[in-house]
């Protein structure tokens, strides 16, 4: 019979304890010794968590939200931002400058189609259309990125690791975050009973990177097509599981750390017991 | 004969597989077979766990997803009594209850394992184009009569973009068996409890073999998504999209193919293994005499003995083949013929 599941006994890899059923969700923690594991493609690894301290005027138990924080080196995503920028120029300014020897025979039948037309505005016309569909971003707009991103050190993108009914919630969070770009303290997260209501793995949170990234630029700059397709955003380094606070208000969260709001039927679980989360 | 619309009602379920629907909170869709390593029981883990308890060893298990096409099969969750009860039901209904079970002789009823390529997972993706709205503009004639006003059409394109992040269940069928009438399976609306695919048990089924790779069912199902996020009118000038809780997978669905004789003519229904639906039927032709039958069929012969004798004998041998290929069987050409008059002449029964 194939293999279409493996199987296996859920124990810490450290202390031998039985872990805890967590459902759909993929961290672990030992009741024993306290370790955090992680479900990942090769099986179980161990898994170090952060915490994101909240501001010091804030009183009271907060909700913690996880995501994944990938850092991103400025300069090189910058530098793969200008490489495709110049590409894009190159390949505008090849079709504006042809002439009609390079066009050949394609130019002409497409001069057929439309016999009314005077040959030279159709060709003039015709160019026109072609080279403004290799689209680059205007200045301001490139300003704009350039500010957003940095010209130096790292730039981070929060991938939200809960989870959550409706998915395009995991766009929208991480969107809000990834834009603020906020600066806050960190703690690791230890003791027994501080359960990581954690759905997405490492690898899974990497792929939806240029997503999330994609999703923080301005909207004009996500209508360009070839700019858009040919960006990666690669990160420095592996993903961090860092759990975020939330204050509650209502039927609300509000970030303690980003300055935004966001209902709580976005995240699945959320309700009452410990941090706010309900257990699974 | 069958598959011919001019002698045969035909019934096709569309596939139900190709929408997209958000999963709410605990709205398990299905369940997978599993075996406990530690005491070898047997388990079911619904759709999305990755952790559970062991019901017979009391352990506690976790489950990782290896890379790759796996298959699950599934029984079927009727019997081939009732599946031959619901194929006569059908019959006799779609009849006017003219044909009933003393009327029409079963031939066979095999129960097939249909495959199909289902992809399930979270998608995410962007997608960026132009959308094209077109108004009517009046315009001043450029001749020599310049106050003649036209109409004409305006196209105008607008950018736009949209990001997309939704559950995606997609199935297509990975072969193409004409006589089932399958064109996709509603996968997705249903609690259904899947098991692993054991080659080993794959001699005592009948089995029908995937003809359509994994490649093309992952550009068929990729094409379709960018379809299906694309707006209404507009046009598709770059995407993006990764599909992750991967699961692209080879499902064995169980249908029932029944075969029946009336009036010589070898007729077939397709009955859902899982639901007891009929997914396609033929039945014999009810209704008046068609009198176009009785000229045009004759004229048609008249004119090809007239033109070429052997014409009309070719003409012959042609419609017999096509209906022997039709019906999937092997009639003697005097039954055939029998049957073919009656249904271009016999009228009502």
């Amino acid at each position: 019979m194939e293999e279409a599941f493996t199987v296996k006994a859920l124990k810490c890899g450290h202390c031998g304890s039985e872990l805890p059923i967590m459902g759909q969700f993929v961290t672990f923690q030992c009741n024993t010794c306290f370790r955090y594991w992680i479900l990942s493609p090769g099986g179980m690894r161990t898994l170090t968590v952060l915490r994101a301290s909240p501001p010091p005027r804030f009183e009271g138990e907060p909700v913690l939200l996880p995501f994944w924080v990938f850092g991103i080196d400025s300069r090189a995503l910058l530098e793969h931002m200008e490489a495709i920028i110049g590409r894009l120029r190159s390949d505008a300014s090849i079709i504006a400058g042809t002439t009609p020897e390079m066009e050949g025979s394609e130019f002409e039948s497409m001069l057929l189609k439309d016999t009314a037309l005077d040959p030279a505005a159709a060709r003039e016309r015709f160019i026109r259309d072609a080279a403004s569909t290799r689209k680059v971003p205007a200045s301001g707009e490139i300003r704009g990125m350039i500010n957003r991103i940095g010209g130096s050190g790292q730039f981070f993108i929060y991938v939200p690791a809960f989870a959550s009914p409706n998915t395009y919630a995991y766009l929208k969070i991480g969107r809000l975050l990834t834009g603020a770009q906020p600066s806050f303290g960190i703690e690791r997260s230890e003791g027994l009973g501080h359960t990581v209501l954690c759905a997405l793995q490492a690898d899974e949170a990497a792929s939806l990177l240029d997503y999330v990234f994609i999703a923080t630029l301005p909207q004009s700059v996500q209508c360009n097509g070839d700019f858009l397709e040919d960006l990666h955003v690669e990160p420095s380094g592996p993903g961090r599981l860092i759990e975020f606070p939330f204050e509650r208000s209502g039927e609300s969260l509000n970030s303690l750390i980003g300055n935004f709001t966001i209902s709580n039927r976005l995240i699945e679980g959320y309700g009452t017991g410990e941090n706010g989360l309900r257990h699974p | 004969m069958n598959g011919d619309p001019a002698v045969a009602t035909t019934k096709k379920r569309r596939a139900g597989a190709r929408g997209v629907k958000p999963k709410r909170s605990g709205d398990y869709a299905e369940s997978f077979g599993i075996t406990c390593p530690l005491c070898g029981g047997s388990l079911r883990v619904h759709e999305g766990e990755r952790s559970i308890h062991c019901e017979y060893c009391d352990s506690s298990l976790y489950i990782t997803r290896p890379s790759g096409v796996r298959r699950f099969t599934m029984r079927p969750k009727i019997t081939p009594g009732r599946a031959k009860l619901v194929a006569l039901h059908y019959l006799s209904e779609k009849t006017g209850k003219k044909v009933k079970a003393r009327h029409a002789s079963i031939i066979d009823l095999k129960l097939i394992h249909v495959p199909f390529w289902r992809m399930r997972g979270r998608l995410i993706g962007w997608i960026c184009g132009d959308k094209i709205t077109q108004e009517k503009v009046e315009v001043p004639s450029q001749g020599p009569n310049q106050h003649t006003i036209y109409e004409t059409l305006r196209e105008e394109r607008h950018p736009y973009s949209k990001l997309v992040f939704k559950h995606v269940d997609w199935s297509t069928p990975a072969c193409t068996l004409r006589y089932l009438g399958l064109q996709g399976i509603s996968l997705r609306t249903r609690l259904l409890d899947w098991d692993l695919f054991d080659h080993e048990l794959k001699d005592g089924k009948i089995v029908a073999l995937p003809m359509k790779g994994e490649k093309q069912a992952r550009a068929d199902a990729f094409s379709y998504l960018t379809r299906l996020t694309a707006p209404t009118g507009a046009t598709v000038r770059a995407s993006r999209f990764h599909l992750f809780d991967n699961n692209f997978s080879l499902y064995y669905f169980p249908v029932y193919f029944l075969r029946y004789r009336y009036g010589g003519i070898i007729y077939t229904i397709t009955i859902d293994g899982c639901d007891g639906q009929v997914v396609r039927g033929d039945t014999p032709e009810q209704g008046a005499i068609d009198a176009r039958n009785f000229f045009l069929v004759p004229a048609a012969f008249a004119f090809l003995a007239g033109t070429y004798l052997p014409l009309a004998f070719i003409a012959t041998a042609a419609v017999y083949i096509h209906d022997m290929v039709q019906s999937g069987s092997l009639l003697a050409p005097h039954v055939w013929m029998a049957g073919r008059l009656d249904k271009w002449f016999g009228g009502e029964r």
